[in-house]
This record gives structure tokens, C-alpha cells and sequence, in this order.
């Protein structure tokens, strides 16, 4: 195919405002679908979890052909993922294009999310083509809707195209503008090899497949390739473009979207964002935009039973073949025994590999609440970074503490811009700005501590806008926080997994709590059981738990035996899961309680 | 030679106590006669001349409620089929208002020897608090009329730890029957809230406030060194006695030895073979008329089970265990097996051993739970 012939896009939307189900239409019209399939919903979101979510978490790219007028075209529609956690995957599948549908709906308007990635695809430099969908539905305002895109992102009226994807309305007008706005993609054939990676996934038996976009010279079977950020060579077995399945061809061509397999055993070897390039001849610079990913949030994953905990590492082992973000290390915690400290992008990424284990490797899981990762400045310079709590150390040798920022934009009706601005300032954020998209709605632009935005902070967000609020965020690096850590002991001794990290302010009320909620957690012993909260060796909370004085069977005769039998069974088994602190036997229900909630 | 106590069951009430999840139904004559025929089966069916019998205990339910007519015919039957230990213990539980003076006669005509009598409280709010059906002025007069009428071993059943209830007015109710010298025995228990009894749904609910615990520690302190005033010593965690006065036939259960329980839901022990009555009294009468056992239950304890049951029924008792016993009966050396167990209670003071013996220390008679589930 010529290059003027084939047109690279994505299309980018606010979850829910119809993206998937606009990708289904054109499959549909452009014959891209298998019979079969065509049925189905969503065709392009395969995992179960991302049907059940309505959130799409791999890129998919797809190659369809499209007559308009007398000349074929060839199209690859690369699809993205919906979510914060992946915006940088975001922002390498739109490096690969050179256009993207932005959708919006007409019942919504202008989300987080759509700002979000208007901005990663204006920074790209593609060219954008504004669609209102679901024009069909009682609650359109179209007219608003025009006037956001008009005045908020600078969109001409004439631009916006509406569109129901779900009743195939402004389809082929769509279609059509994709031809005449996005430029064909640039290169040249003659040059070196020049390919972005934007995705990759592992098969068992073929090894990694590499998503790729050319941009210069030509990839084929048999050619040494190298992978610019590790200096990795690889010859190449097969390349080939996708539509539903892999599609062998001769080559890649500057310009085109396909896949390259070559014999790479993890997907860590085919990082997002690499540039891939001819061995033999390499380019000198490669393209800009990678990034190393580093997880953001950590959590322990403990198996229920303790003998799974094999199980847990061969799940993982698999899950982390597909999934270069998450990172994993044994973690033995005194409270929940032998398991792994996880990292990932972020809570949803979390709750997806959580909820992978469970359901696809059937392995029941302990999962702490999650944390970021801090950066302890120690006394004789050092930098540690620490993921864990209770790896947090002694306050005596800590110079500073750097935590990790996010910038967050949150849209909002202007309605609950008081209840927003109160909720921002209880979480240590900082108004950047705040800009009316029009009349009735507002966005906000506000820096955070992203521990403040993992813990409830969504889902307060939820209920003070009633739902109507929507939010997105991405990393803007470390900063200096008054960070300390809360200790937590139980008869004067210090439980390690019990501590936390807080901000000094919030020290004193969170160990309050703590130490409260403990005192109702652990039965009463045969002694006193003092339980406290301390920072930097201070007792900041306190609460006793006064000893057991009395626990007998009043009445034991003939009838009650084995019925008393029974019951003191009962209690013994409920001792078996308790830990010894020191003297105090503490129920693994209290440590789960605060390890759980945070 | 078989020694045996004997239980008999008599499942009726006139009204059920809030607190008691013992098993019994509200009284029916005619059901009561079925069951007094049920009863006189089963005593012909399982008793004969093999076994001595050294106590004989008819409890409930409100075995008082029975006719004297009735009660003649169960214990003729019994005496003419078992031989009879010299001095055998012979108690019936009697509850205030269900008794009179020509009944208790009726009793010690008939060999009855011993009366336990539910009196609970003898503070009327504390009475109606536990539902009970009589006044503390009917309690009282019922005592007075068991003492009266001559017997010699008279046990009192009181309750403490009722919510609401003060230092004051236990130290009252406690006075007054003390007073009453021909008085042998008291079983004093702490309220329990038993799953099923519409006071543990209260307590569950929040309707009730628990008595707090260090007052009801004070009350226990205090009942012990009244009591001991009296000449009462505690031989049983609920249980105190005059000198030669301990119950002997509860003491059967605590020490693990042979027992025979007849009516709906009785429980029987012989060697290592507990087995249960059915607690439907329809089926019970039902079974027994087609000459059937009204046997629904069996367990064969292991000898470690039994050496289990030995220790924690026989840690009960202020004597405690002999381990050396336990060795004897059951083949286990309970020392070995739960030597750890054993070491720890001591140093946390719970338990002691003197010789081949342990038992519970003051502390450990409170807290006789922790004690006895490390012997599971």
C-alpha cells in the first residue's frame, strides 16, 4: 500500500463515552469483523475483565480497508487504554498515529479523562477529529456539548461531527473525515529502521509479539534487530499486521502498524516506548517519549493459606511475562507470614492483577491497603526508597522525606465547586486553577500527594458531587513532604506490621483511630495490655485493654458435656490463628483490620 | 458390679426461665401421663440387678411438678429393679411454688434424701428480671417448709451477676438464707447468656448491660468469704459445701465415672460410650410404646478423648486431677502429652500441681475457660 493510502489513529474518550463500541462500527462497516464475531459486543476488549469493566486495558491494534471514492485505504485503528493508571501507554499507542478521534458524549460533555488525553494527543502532535456521540439518547445536549469542545479545547463548529455509533449514525461521514483530515504517515522506506514499540504481549508459544509503528526503513523476517534501551538483538521470525489474529506479511513498511516476532522470552525485553532499530545499521537517536516504567503503588499479596504461597509466585511469575509494570519481591510479614510485596501503576492496575489471581490462578489473597513509595533522605545521604511501611527507618537517622505528586484534573457542575475545594484541602492539595468549560461546569487543576488520591479520595469525590464528578491525574514527580512514622505498640512492643506512614499533621488523629480500633480487635489477656501510637519516639495515643477476670463455664453436668466439649473446641480453634507479640497473643482479624483499611 | 448414678429427666415447666437453656416443655397433663409411661419403659428396658446404685437425681425441668402418685411409681420401679448402695444420695429439684408440705412429705416417705431448691434471688425486680415464676416471699416460705418438714441435706441455687443487680442486695439475698442453718449445700452460679435463650437475644440486641466484670469478680470474692464464714467451702467451680455434704451424685460427672439418664434428652455414660436420649418428647413416648430405645446418639471416646474429659470435668473440683488416675483409667500420660500446656498455666498462675495432682489456683477458678481449652 502507498503511504498516502493508509491512515494511523486512535480513538480517545472519557470511559463510557462510547469509544469501544464506536471501534465495533467501524469493523462493521468496513467488513474488518469475522462473522462470527460480530455479534459481540466490544470485539476489541478481550480480557473477561475488561468486558466486565467496560474498560479496555491492552492497546489492540487492527488493520481495515475502506473504499471511498475509487481509491483503497488502509486503516489501523490502535485502540488505548482507558484508564489514568496507563497513561503512558496512552500516550506511546497515539505516538504511533497521526490522528485520533476524540469522543465525546453527548449526555456528558467534557470528562477528566477527555482532557486528558486531548492533552497527551495535542503533545503528540496529532490531528484531532471531535465527535459527539450518542446524539441519539433523550438526554443530548448537543448544543452545550458543541460549545464545550468550541470554547474549552478550540475546536471549529464545522469540525465536530455527531454520531451514534450505537444506531451507526455519522459512521461514514466519520470514516470519511478520517481519509481527508488525518495525514497519511510520513517515512521513507530507504533509511534505517526506525520502529516505536507501543505494546507487547506473551505468547506461550510463540514468544513476545511486539505491536509496532514504522516510521522509517523496513522490518522483515530474518533481519537483526535491536532493541535501542538495552542494546538487545534479536532476529527476526515473523512480522505481520493484526486483524482478529496475527496476519504474516513479507515485511513492515515505514509508515505501517504491525507486529514483529523474534524469539523474546519477556515482555520486559519489548518495553513501551523502545525504539527498535536495524542491527546491523543502527539510527543514532532514538525516538523520543520512553520511559522506564516504574510502578507507583505497592501492596502485599499474601495467600489465604499459607501453602499456596508457591502458587502465588508461578501466578505472578505468568502475569508479570505480560505485564512489564508490575514488580514483585518475597515479603515476610509477622502478621500475615510468608508472601509478596507487589508494585504496580496504580490502584486499578492493582485490583485487576488481584483480581486476575484470584479468579484465573484460584489463588484466595490477603491484600494489604496500598501505599506509594517514598524517598528517605538519610542523615548521611543516602537516598532510600522505601515501599514498605515497615521498612521506614528510625526516625534518628531520617534528613528529609520526598513523596510522590500528582497533578490532578477533576470536572466537575460548578455546583459542588465548595464541597471539591474542602475535600482538596483536607487531602494536602494545592489549587493550580480553576476554569469554567462552560456556565455549569468547572475544572480544576490541583496538585496532590498521590497517597492522598490512592486512599479514599475518589470515591469522596463520588459522594460529595453526588457522581458527578470526574477526575484523571498523572505524575509530576517527588516532593518534599513532613512525612513521619506512626508506630504502633502492643505491651511496649513495637509491631512493625502495624505501622504506618503519615503526614506529621495527620499523626495524631490516624494513630487515635489505630489504637482504638485495636483495643476492640484484640481479646482481653491475663494482663493489662497497654496499646500505643508513637512518632519519633513519642507516644501521641494511648488505649488499655483491661486484663480478663473472669471466663468459666458456670454449670458442667451430665447433659452439658459434650455440648460445653463443643464450645471449648470452638475457642481453641479460633486461638490458632493468633501471632505472639511478646507476651500478647493478637488475632490475625486485628492486624488484617488495619492493614486492610490503612 | 456395676456402679451407676442415676438421672432421670422431667422436661416440664411451668413457665421457662429467660436465662435457662435447659431442655424442657410447658406442662400437659396428658403428654405429662405419656411420659411417665415412656419413662417406667425405659427404666424397665435399660436398669436390672447388675447395677448398684449410689445416687439417684431427678432434675429438669420442674421435677416438682409431678403428683406424688405419678413420682411413687417411678421410684418404685427404680427401687425394684436396681440394688440400692447403703446411704445412697437421693435428690430432687424442687422450684418454689410447685411444692407444699404434704408433697415434701410425700418425698422423704418415698426416700428421698436430699432437696435442691431453685431460689435464684430473693429480690423480686431480680426474680422477674429472670423470669421466674415465683416471689422472693414464696422462695423463702418454700425453704422454710423443706427445712421444717426435716430433711438434713438441703442445696439453695443461686444466681448472681444479673444486670442491675448491686453488691448490696446479693450481700441480702446471701444473708438471709445463710441464716437458715440446716442448710448443706448452695450452687452459686454467675448468669450466663446462653445461645437460644431469649436473654442472650437481649444481651445480643443491646436490650441488657451486662453486670460489669469487676463487680462481678467483687460479688465472687465476697460470696467465697461469706460462705466460708458459714462453714460452706467451695469444692466445685459453682459449687460449695458443709463438710461430707458435697453432692455426690454431680460429683459422678466431674469424675468422669458411670452415669444412666432417662427421659428426652438424657445423657448416659458408661466407660468410654456416651450416648443421648432424643430431646423430642413425642418421638420418646413414640419409641418406647413400640418397646424401642429412645437412643438417638453414641460417641465411643478414644482413650485420649477420655483422658481430656478426665482433666477438664476433673479440674472443676478443688481436689483437681489425679494424673496418675487419668494414667490408670485411660492408659495416657497426660503429663507427657501436655507437659507444655501444663508448664505454661502454672507460670501464668492459673493452674498447680502437688504431686501427681493439678488444679486450678483461686485466680485460675475464674478463668477455668483458658485453663481447660489447653487440654483441646
Amino acid at each position: 500500500m502507498r503511504l498516502e493510502n493508509i491512515r494511523n489513529f486512535s480513538i480517545i474518550a472519557h470511559i463510557d463515552h462510547g469509544k469501544s463500541t464506536l471501534a465495533d462500527r467501524f469493523l462493521e462497516k468496513t467488513n474488518s469483523m469475522p462473522k462470527k464475531k460480530v455479534a459481540e459486543e466490544q470485539v476489541l476488549d478481550q480480557m473477561d475483565l475488561e468486558r466486565e469493566r467496560g474498560i479496555t486495558i491492552k492497546s489492540h491494534p487492527i488493520r481495515m480497508y475502506y473504499i471511498l471514492g475509487e481509491e483503497e485505504y488502509e486503516l489501523h485503528l490502535i485502540d488505548t487504554p482507558g484508564h489514568v493508571d496507563f497513561s503512558y501507554e496512552v500516550s506511546r499507542s497515539l505516538a504511533a498515529c497521526e490522528g485520533a478521534i476524540l469522543v465525546v458524549d453527548a449526555t456528558q460533555g467534557i470528562e477528566a479523562q477527555t482532557l486528558a488525553n486531548y492533552n497527551l494527543a495535542l503533545e503528540n502532535g496529532l490531528v484531532l477529529i471531535p465527535v459527539i456521540n450518542k446524539i441519539d439518547l433523550p438526554g443530548a445536549e448537543i448544543e452545550r456539548v458543541k460549545r464545550q469542545l468550541i470554547d474549552s479545547l478550540g475546536f471549529l463548529e464545522d469540525e465536530i461531527l455527531l454520531v451514534s455509533a450505537k444506531e451507526g449514525i455519522g459512521v461514514d461521514e466519520l470514516l470519511r473525515a478520517i481519509i481527508e483530515r488525518i495525514p497519511p504517515p510520513k517515512g521513507d522506506t530507504n533509511k534505517s529502521l526506525e520502529a516505536l514499540i507501543f505494546d507487547a504481549y506473551f505468547d506461550p508459544y510463540r514468544g513476545v509479539v511486539v505491536y509496532t509503528r514504522v516510521f522509517n526503513g523496513i522490518v522483515e523476517r530474518g533481519m537483526n534487530i535491536k532493541m535501542m534501551s538495552t542494546g538487545a538483538v534479536y532476529e527476526v521470525d515473523e512480522v505481520g499486521y493484526f486483524s482478529f489474529g496475527l496476519h504474516p506479511t513479507d515485511s513492515l513498511k515505514a509508515g505501517e502498524v504491525g507486529y514483529i516476532i523474534a524469539n523474546i522470552k519477556n515482555v520486559k525485553d519489548a518495553q513501551v516506548g523502545d525504539t527498535i532499530t536495524d542491527a546491523n545499521s543502527p539510527i543514532e537517536k532514538p525516538l523520543s517519549g520512553f520511559k522506564r516504567i516504574k510502578p507507583m503503588v505497592y501492596c502485599g499479596l499474601f495467600p489465604q493459606e499459607p501453602n499456596q504461597y508457591e502458587d502465588l509466585r508461578e501466578s505472578l511469575e505468568k502475569l508479570q511475562l505480560n505485564d512489564p509494570a508490575l514488580v514483585f519481591e518475597p515479603e515476610n510479614s509477622e502478621a500475615l507470614g510468608p508472601g509478596f510485596r507487589c508494585g504496580f501503576l496504580g490502584t486499578l492496575h492493582m485490583e485487576i492483577v488481584e483480581e486476575r489471581l484470584e479468579r484465573e490462578y484460584g489463588i484466595k489473597l490477603v491484600a494489604t491497603a496500598p501505599n506509594v513509595v517514598y524517598k528517605v533522605h538519610t542523615k548521611d545521604g543516602n537516598i532510600l526508597e522505601i515501599n514498605n511501611p515497615s521498612q521506614f527507618p528510625h526516625y534518628s537517622v531520617v534528613e528529609k522525606v520526598e513523596e510522590p505528586y500528582v497533578k490532578v484534573s477533576i470536572i466537575s457542575p460548578s455546583e459542588f465547586i465548595g464541597p471539591i475545594m474542602e475535600l482538596c484541602l483536607g487531602k494536602r492539595g494545592t489549587l493550580i486553577e480553576m476554569n469554567y468549560i462552560d456556565p455549569m461546569k468547572v475544572v480544576f487543576i490541583y496538585e496532590l500527594p498521590l497517597s492522598e488520591v490512592i486512599f479514599d479520595f475518589f470515591d469522596k469525590l463520588k459522594s460529595v458531587t453526588r457522581g458527578y464528578a470526574s477526575l484523571d491525574y498523572e505524575p509530576i514527580g517527588f516532593r518534599e513532604s513532613d512525612l513521619v512514622r506512626l508506630e504502633i505498640l502492643v505491651k511496649g512492643e513495637p509491631v512493625d506490621a502495624l505501622s504506618i506512614i503519615t503526614h506529621r499533621d495527620e499523626a495524631e488523629k490516624r494513630g487515635r483511630e489505630i489504637v482504638k480500633r485495636l483495643r476492640t480487635l484484640i481479646p482481653r489477656q491475663l494482663f493489662e495490655i497497654p496499646i500505643q501510637a508513637s512518632v519519633n519516639g513519642k507516644i501521641i495515643a494511648r488505649e488499655n485493654i483491661p486484663p480478663l477476670k473472669k471466663n468459666v463455664l458456670q454449670k458442667c453436668y451430665g447433659g452439658d458435656v459434650t455440648r460445653k466439649k463443643k464450645l471449648l473446641e470452638k475457642q481453641k480453634e479460633g486461638k490458632k490463628r493468633l501471632k505472639q507479640i511478646g507476651q500478647v497473643e493478637v488475632p490475625q482479624e486485628a492486624f488484617l483490620a488495619i492493614l486492610k483499611s490503612e | 458390679m456395676n456402679e451407676i448414678a442415676i438421672y432421670i429427666h422431667v422436661p416440664f415447666c411451668i413457665k421457662k426461665c429467660l436465662y435457662c437453656d435447659f431442655f424442657s416443655f410447658r406442662f400437659d397433663i396428658s403428654l405429662f401421663h405419656q411420659y411417665s409411661k415412656a419413662l417406667i419403659k425405659e427404666l424397665e428396658l435399660k436398669l436390672s440387678k447388675d447395677y448398684y446404685v449410689r445416687t439417684i437425681y431427678l432434675g429438669g425441668g420442674t421435677p416438682s411438678i409431678l403428683p406424688l402418685d405419678n413420682l411413687e411409681n417411678i421410684i418404685e420401679t427404680i427401687y425394684r429393679l436396681v440394688k440400692l448402695e447403703e446411704n445412697f444420695e437421693f435428690t430432687i429439684e424442687v422450684n418454689p411454688g410447685t411444692i407444699d408440705r404434704e408433697k415434701l412429705k410425700g418425698y422423704k416417705n418415698l426416700g428421698i434424701n436430699r432437696i435442691s431448691i431453685g431460689i435464684q434471688s430473693l429480690k423480686d425486680e431480680e426474680l422477674k428480671f429472670l423470669g421466674r415464676i415465683h416471689s422472693s416471699k414464696e422462695a423463702l416460705d418454700a425453704l422454710d417448709m423443706v427445712i421444717e418438714v426435716g430433711f438434713e441435706n438441703i442445696n439453695v441455687d443461686l444466681i448472681y451477676g444479673i444486670p442491675n443487680q448491686s453488691l448490696e442486695s446479693w450481700k441480702d439475698t446471701l444473708g438471709i438464707i445463710l441464716k437458715r442453718e440446716e442448710l448443706t449445700h448452695m450452687s452459686i452460679y454467675g448468669l450466663m447468656y446462653e445461645p437460644g435463650t431469649p436473654m442472650y437475644k437481649a444481651l445480643i440486641n443491646g436490650r441488657i448491660i451486662p453486670m460489669p466484670e469487676d463487680l462481678e469478680v467483687e460479688i465472687f470474692n465476697i460470696t467465697q468469704e461469706v460462705l466460708g464464714r458459714y462453714r460452706f467451702e467451695w469444692y466445685e467451680i459453682s459449687n460449695y459445701a458443709k463438710k461430707c455434704y458435697e453432692c455426690k451424685h454431680n460429683l459422678t460427672y466431674w469424675k468422669g465415672e458411670d452415669y444412666l439418664g432417662f427421659g428426652p434428652s438424657a445423657h448416659s455414660l458408661i466407660g468410654n460410650v456416651r450416648y443421648s436420649n432424643t430431646p423430642n418428647i413425642k418421638a420418646y413416648i413414640e419409641l418406647l410404646s413400640n418397646n424401642k430405645t429412645p437412643k438417638i446418639w453414641e460417641e465411643k471416646l478414644s482413650p485420649l478423648e477420655k483422658a481430656k474429659e478426665l482433666i477438664i470435668l476433673g479440674l472443676r473440683l478443688r481436689e483437681g486431677v489425679s494424673l496418675e488416675e487419668v494414667y490408670r483409667r485411660t492408659g495416657i500420660n497426660v503429663g507427657d502429652i501436655f507437659s507444655q500446656s501444663i508448664e505454661k498455666l502454672i507460670s501464668q498462675g492459673l493452674l498447680y500441681r502437688k504431686e501427681d495432682r493439678i488444679a486450678l489456683t483461686e485466680r485460675g477458678r475464674l478463668l477455668g475457660n483458658l485453663v481447660f481449652e489447653e487440654f483441646y
